[in-house]
């Protein structure tokens, strides 16, 4: 029983701990994402690059989501809605004279069966005021 | 343990199945001591996961605003320091375990200058269920530095 417990235990600790990773590194995509979506659109400085924070969060998600799909989403804070396990959504959208980016969703998990049993999902909004420019 | 018995005198059991019964016994008393410093262990684990993410989020929202902080027009330091709160606000707003304290940004304001800010939070564990292993709710700090372009006009007058 005691032997039992301690890997049940462990192995909680573990997921936690991948989990911890797996969220603080969408926190980071998140931020250079949305770096990206404030300033200009190539040839019209005063619009949001709304389109230019995809490939930069991607990018620094798919070291840690194994398994995980990573999809570009609506441009709207309704972010992450029905979507299938192991499926994250990346959302940029304008929020008045902000720009915001949302991470959401439920990542794989190493081990496959065991993502079925683990209320770990991720949700992340990180919003920066867009870059002005003058004439 | 049949051996620290004897020499407490206490009663040994004797017969068939005693050997067994005092094993389960044995097994019973080191579960209970062991079990409690496993949960232990497995609620510290969970809240240093909890408090390095309040960590992470605290610490974006600071470097967000800094770097909203100095794309604002060189020397105009209300604007400057308007784009940096409404970037923090909004983006720790999204964490419902932090509680701002307070948030500020001071620096050279000038084109090339250094911009540096600060923001503190209080991460409150006594909203989840760990408060049980974490009796308190600590008080985090970050702060971020940004370079304004040397090349960053000043407003332009009306």
């Amino acid at each position: 029983m005691v032997v039992a417990s301690f890997l049940l235990v462990t192995f909680a600790a573990v997921s936690a701990a991948f989990h911890s990773i797996q969220r603080a590194m969408a926190e980071t995509a998140a931020a250079a994402g949305v770096q990206v979506a404030a300033s200009g659109t190539p040839g019209s400085p005063n619009t949001p690059y709304l389109a230019g924070a995809y490939d930069p969060t991607k990018r620094l998600l798919q070291s840690v989501m194994f398994g995980t799909t990573i999809e570009q989403g609506p441009a709207s804070p309704s972010c992450g809605q029905g979507l299938p396990d192991a499926t994250i959504q990346v959302c940029v959208y304008p929020d008045g004279n902000l720009v915001a980016e949302t991470i959401r969703g439920r990542p794989g998990f190493p081990v496959p069966w065991i993502d079925q049993f683990l209320p770990w999902t991720i949700d992340v909004t990180v919003e920066m005021h867009q870059v002005s420019y003058q004439p | 343990m049949i051996e620290a018995a004897e020499r407490l005198s206490l009663p040994v059991p004797t017969g068939r199945g005693a050997g067994r019964g005092w094993g389960r016994g044995q097994a019973l008393v080191e579960t209970a001591i062991t079990l409690p410093v496993l949960i232990a262990l497995f609620l510290g684990f969970l809240g240093a996961g909890v408090g390095a993410q309040g960590y992470v989020d605290l610490n974006t929202a600071v470097y967000l605003a800094a770097a909203s902080n100095v794309t604002a027009p060189a020397s105009d330091q209300p604007l400057a320091d308007q784009y940096a709160t409404d970037t923090f606000d909004s983006t720790v707003i999204h964490d419902t375990l932090l509680r701002t304290v307070n948030f500020g940004c001071a620096g050279d304001y000038a084109a090339g200058g250094v911009v540096t800010c600060t923001g503190t939070a209080v991460l409150e564990f006594s909203k989840t269920p760990l408060s049980v292993a974490i009796p308190f709710d600590p008080t985090i700090t970050a702060t971020a530095s940004a370079t304004r372009s040397a090349y960053r006009s000043v407003p332009v007058a009306p």
